[in-house]
């Protein structure tokens, strides 16, 4: 079975959400300028000068028996530059209810998104959403303000009490928007900067949730870094025990090595596989327990990775385990596997 | 250029070794008016040499000291202030046959808003240490420094100072502009013609100030969490310089990035090959593999050394295309984190021990790095 833990999909037009909103912001959104906006909202990395990509092709999952996706609707997950707060809520509703209507079948699930700027209201989302079978994950769209951070306890209660795994993924007006996290350094030349940069994300966001001590407050918590890649984190795991043993005094929340909770409670994905050329070099970075934490994405339609893709870069070995550990991050049930 | 040694003799560059002032009233000799005044005056030398620092102490302070307590010298002042003191507390010690000085003090200039200022106090700091440290024994080299807050000076200081005995390198501030900003071609200009690689440190005020430079995605919490995050910015810079075409316009341009780590170059050089094959028209100032650029262009040095527990791991820390190449041996005394040279070179792999100690810092700076041995 191929498990695909981030795919993507969207809207081809804004006006196709307006079924999914009431009637008076049907009205507040029939404006030009955003229904104009879709092919915005659709560019996976916003450019500032190149690197765009084509209108996406409609996703329409059918019934593939040897097939488990993740949906996720990055349109959504743009309201990370969004300046109106109170609207973007209405169109994450209104996305949400399309996307379980449209994007789920008996082989894929939707990674439902929430506003990282109303965390009681996200909560209050999953609770609602979040106990249907169509619901594989939760969304958070990149703010300024870190993953560990207690603004976000009320989202991480939630997401553990209806079992779904938090997904971050770049909205791609990170570095770029006033209002969305910056990128390392300042102001970038172009796109393909900020694109190579974005891994940086996470890396800080993991950071914090290390530091902050989320996972001693929410132990069951998961999440899952999509479309990152994965090459980053062993550099990542060294620095931050690295820290953590100079300043013990100054973490005294943290019992144990920051990186073990890498090893419980985070996730990776394969997506650019590309860039994981040259195994034999950098393999032995990863221990037999990192590899468990890193699972295939295919990030169609953008780039759009195939099994073979990875199969071809890193080996058939590393491709069976990155889809029984998409199995063991999605929950999902397969012959006598749990 | 290669560099014959005999065995069991090897010399050592230590890239990154901090000087330090003893106290802000040594640099009155080279600061004319009004800086004199400016600096020495009211309640700038009341708080000594304190003001001339870059990071905000009250955001991120510091868990303990930012130095070793064991590098105090005897004759009093900051650890670092002493160069008979950093001779018998480091480089005798370890054997150390030249310290690359990079002056800590004006990493504070990074948060002036005068340009003038800033010009002044780098000036003083630069002849005060070519003066004290540089003529008092050969094993010392100095990266002279210089900021972008007015281009064409520093441009005209490297000039003045760049052929000076000793002097074997630019220290360029890394303030709110990224490096491949043209703001910079006239340092960069000059830096080639002088034959000088420029050196990149933190300069501590990153993620600070609303003019600094910062790391990702939002405001780390600790000093901790900011200092794991703080490599991040030389990434982010050696990223902007190829995307922008510095190395294009500076071919003989060197860069050395003191103490922002290497071992994310494994998935940084094959992320940016692999994005750029994926859109080669994405920079129109990329002319080959942005890998090359920084294989070609680009040193790093050791310290902090990842502390990896696994022989595995240490292999592929080590095995980056090209590392053996681009790395150079650095200690960073005398800071808190200071990287043990025995503990450092007994990791370093055998057949990368010559290069990493010394032949690729002569690569980088030529034979003067040797000062001492001629």
């Amino acid at each position: 079975m191929i498990v695909d833990c981030a795919r993507h999909a969207g809207v081809k037009r804004h006006q196709d959400l307006f079924d999914y909103m009431p009637h008076s912001w049907q009205k507040h959104f029939d404006r030009y300028e955003w229904t104009g906006a879709v092919d915005l909202t659709s560019n996976h990395i916003r450019v500032s000068s190149k690197f765009r990509h084509d209108p996406i092709p409609e996703y329409k999952p059918g019934a593939e028996p040897d097939r488990m996706t993740l949906v996720i609707p990055h349109q959504g997950l743009t309201v990370n530059g969004w300046a109106d707060r109170v609207g973007a809520k209405v169109y994450l509703d209104a996305l949400n209810s399309y996307g379980e209507a449209h994007w789920v079948s008996s082989s894929s699930k939707l990674a439902m998104v929430v506003s990282p700027h109303d965390p009681v209201w996200s909560a209050s989302e999953i609770r609602r959403r979040g106990a249907s079978p169509k619901i594989g994950g939760v969304c958070i769209p990149l703010s300024t303000e870190m993953l560990g951070t207690r603004h976000w306890d009320p989202i991480y209660e939630a997401c553990i009490e209806r079992g779904l795994p938090v997904v971050i993924h770049y909205s791609g007006v990170e570095g770029s928007y006033t209002g969305a996290p910056p990128l390392a350094g300042s102001v970038h030349q172009n796109a393909l900067s900020r694109l190579i940069l974005m891994p940086q994300l996470a890396e800080s966001n993991a950071a914090s949730l290390l530091f902050e001590g989320a996972f001693y407050r929410f132990p069951k918590l998961q999440i899952f870094f999509a479309g990152f890649g994965f090459k980053w984190i062993p550099s990542l795991m060294r620095r931050v025990d690295q820290e953590w043993r100079n300043f013990r005094s100054d973490m005294p929340w943290l019992l144990d090595e920051p990186s073990k909770k890498v090893l419980s409670n985070m996730w990776f994905s394969s997506y650019p596989v590309g860039e994981a050329g040259g195994l034999v070099a950098w393999e032995g970075e990863f221990s037999a327990a990192l590899r468990k934490r890193i699972v295939f994405n295919s990030h169609a339609p953008f780039g759009n990775d195939t099994v073979e893709d990875v199969e071809r870069v890193l080996g058939k070995t590393w491709v069976d385990s990155m889809m029984r550990n998409g199995r063991a991050l999605l929950r999902y049930k397969t012959g006598t596997e749990a | 250029m290669t560099i014959s040694v005999d065995k069991g003799k090897m010399p050592i560059v230590d890239c990154d070794v901090h000087p330090l002032i003893k106290d802000i009233n040594v640099l009155s000799p080279y600061l004319a008016e009004p800086w004199r005044e400016y600096f020495l005056g009211g309640v700038r030398s009341g708080s000594s040499n304190g003001f001339i620092y870059a990071r905000a102490r009250d955001k991120y302070n510091h868990p303990n000291t930012t130095y070793r307590l064991d590098s105090l010298p005897d004759s009093g002042g900051p650890a670092g202030s002493d160069p008979a003191f950093t001779i018998s507390n480091h480089l005798e010690p370890y054997g150390i046959t030249t310290a690359l000085l990079l002056p800590q003090e004006p990493y504070g200039v990074a948060r002036f808003g005068n340009a003038a200022a800033a010009a002044a106090f780098e000036r003083a700091n630069n002849e005060y240490l070519i003066d004290t440290w540089l003529s008092y024994d050969k094993r010392y080299t100095l990266a002279m420094t210089v900021s972008s807050h007015d281009p064409k000076s520093a441009a005209a200081d490297i000039r003045r100072l760049g052929k000076m005995p000793g002097v074997v390198g630019v220290q360029l501030l890394i303030l709110n502009h990224m490096a491949g900003s043209p703001l910079f071609d006239p340092i960069y200009e000059a830096a080639c013609e002088m034959e000088l690689p420029v050196a990149f440190h933190q300069n501590g005020g990153e993620g600070c100030y609303t003019y600094s430079q910062n790391p990702a995605g939002g405001v780390p919490r600790s000093y901790g969490e900011r200092h794991t995050v703080l490599p991040q910015i030389g990434a982010a810079n050696i990223m902007d310089m190829i995307v922008s075409g510095v190395f294009e316009r500076f071919p003989t341009l060197r860069i050395v990035m003191v103490e922002w780590g290497f071992t994310w170059l494994s998935w940084l050089m094959s992320r940016m090959d692999h994005l750029w094959e994926a859109d080669r028209t994405a920079s129109p100032w990329i002319k080959r593999r942005p890998s090359e650029y920084i294989a070609e262009h680009f040193t790093f040095t050791t310290q902090p050394l990842d502390e990896a527990t696994h022989a595995s791991e240490i292999a592929a820390m080590f095995g980056i295309k090209n590392l053996d190449k681009m790395l150079l041996f650095s200690s960073d005394y005398p800071h808190y984190d200071t990287d043990d040279p025995q503990l450092t070179i007994g990791k370093i792999p055998n057949e990368m021990k010559e290069r990493v100690c010394f032949q690729n810092a002569v690569d980088t700076f030529g034979a003067k790095i040797l000062r001492s041995l001629s």
